[in-house]
């Protein structure tokens, strides 16, 4: 076997790495503005609530994205065998089951059982599983 | 076997170490993503249990909020700075930009534990209902997190300054910044699902 640990390899000289200052400053102000923006629509209320919550929704995953694109460098890796990336999507996988399972089991039982509602909260609240 | 080739054998495993050691602690990072996982879902399952007492809507204040997510941002950015520096073979630089993102990170921790001791002190504690266990408990842990990281950057200011800038140092130093970026990622899910959600 010649070098399996090729594949993790970016560049030979740890030194040298693929981020660079403008990487960084376009991550910083996306993110600050993905902030504000779904802040202030909070705020301000400027869209009815179920698609305010889709609106927030949809920012924190862009940031999420800019953050993990601009910051991690993730899947700047060569085409060849990109396991941080695999590795990522793996962990995302996991998570999806965890928390769908877990709500969908949850609410599952909960309809089932006779409540003395003390909850100021309804639970089946529009927008939510 | 000439020195040259020595050398060149000695280099090459530091580098495939680095790499080993850097993909080991993705993958740690990934399985404590799984646990935040675990915690939103408690969370989300219990946000609606408030047993009679206050929600999300009436404690959390935002503008607060948004000061710290503005704090805890700027301290990553300040960490992708100071890596910047270190693969640049700037000590002093990487030296700065570390204090800096140590000092933002502890401010926002500041405010965190300003925020919970306030709602504590208000009666809200973790003990109240199934609601406030789930939050302090989710976003406790995160508390937590950058709490480590905050020491971890202490150690590692500690040995930059008596080892210099070496290939072990450098390498110890990406494992803390992929950490400390981490840490914000996970605060973009906090703030969005826990606080921003929960003012609706």
């Amino acid at each position: 076997m010649t070098h399996p640990n090729k594949d993790l390899q970016t560049s030979h000289d740890p030194f040298h790495s693929e981020s660079s200052l403008k990487s960084y400053l376009i991550g910083f102000v996306l993110s600050i503005l993905l902030t504000l923006s779904a802040y202030f629509l909070v705020e301000q209320r400027l869209l009815p609530k179920h698609e305010l919550m889709i609106a927030i929704l949809l920012l924190g995953l862009i940031q999420t994205y800019v953050q993990l694109h601009y910051f991690l460098h993730l899947g700047e890796q060569e085409k060849g065998m990109r396991w941080k990336h695999l590795a990522f999507l793996f962990m995302i996988l996991v998570s999806f089951i965890i928390v769908g399972g877990t709500m969908w089991i949850m609410y599952d039982l909960d309809s089932r059982v006779m409540n003395m509602n003390m909850n100021t909260h309804h639970e089946l609240k529009e927008g939510s599983v | 076997m000439s020195l040259s080739s020595n050398h060149d054998h000695a280099y090459h495993e530091d580098c495939e170490i680095y790499d080993r050691t850097l993909f080991g602690f993705w993958l740690y990072i990934m399985t404590d993503s799984i646990l935040f996982a675990t915690l939103f879902a408690c969370y989300a399952v219990l946000v609606y249990n408030t047993f009679g007492g206050p929600g999300p809507a009436e404690l959390f204040h935002l503008p607060f909020v948004l000061g710290e997510t503005l704090l805890l941002l700027t301290s990553s950015f300040t960490c992708g700075l100071a890596m910047l520096s270190a693969h640049k073979r700037n000590k002093e630089r990487t030296f700065l930009f570390f204090i800096l993102t140590f000092i933002i990170g502890i401010s926002f921790l500041a405010m965190e534990i300003y925020e919970f001791s306030s709602m504590i002190d208000a009666g809200h504690s973790w003990q109240k209902s199934a609601f406030l266990s789930a939050y302090f408990t989710l976003v406790g842990t995160h508390g937590l997190h950058v709490t480590f990281g905050a020491i971890w950057i202490l150690v590692m200011l500690y040995h930059l300054s008596t080892r210099g800038l070496t290939l072990a140092t450098l390498r110890r130093f990406s494992c803390l910044s992929l950490y400390w970026h981490f840490l914000d990622i996970i605060w973009i899910f906090i703030f969005t699902f826990v606080y921003l959600i929960g003012a609706l």
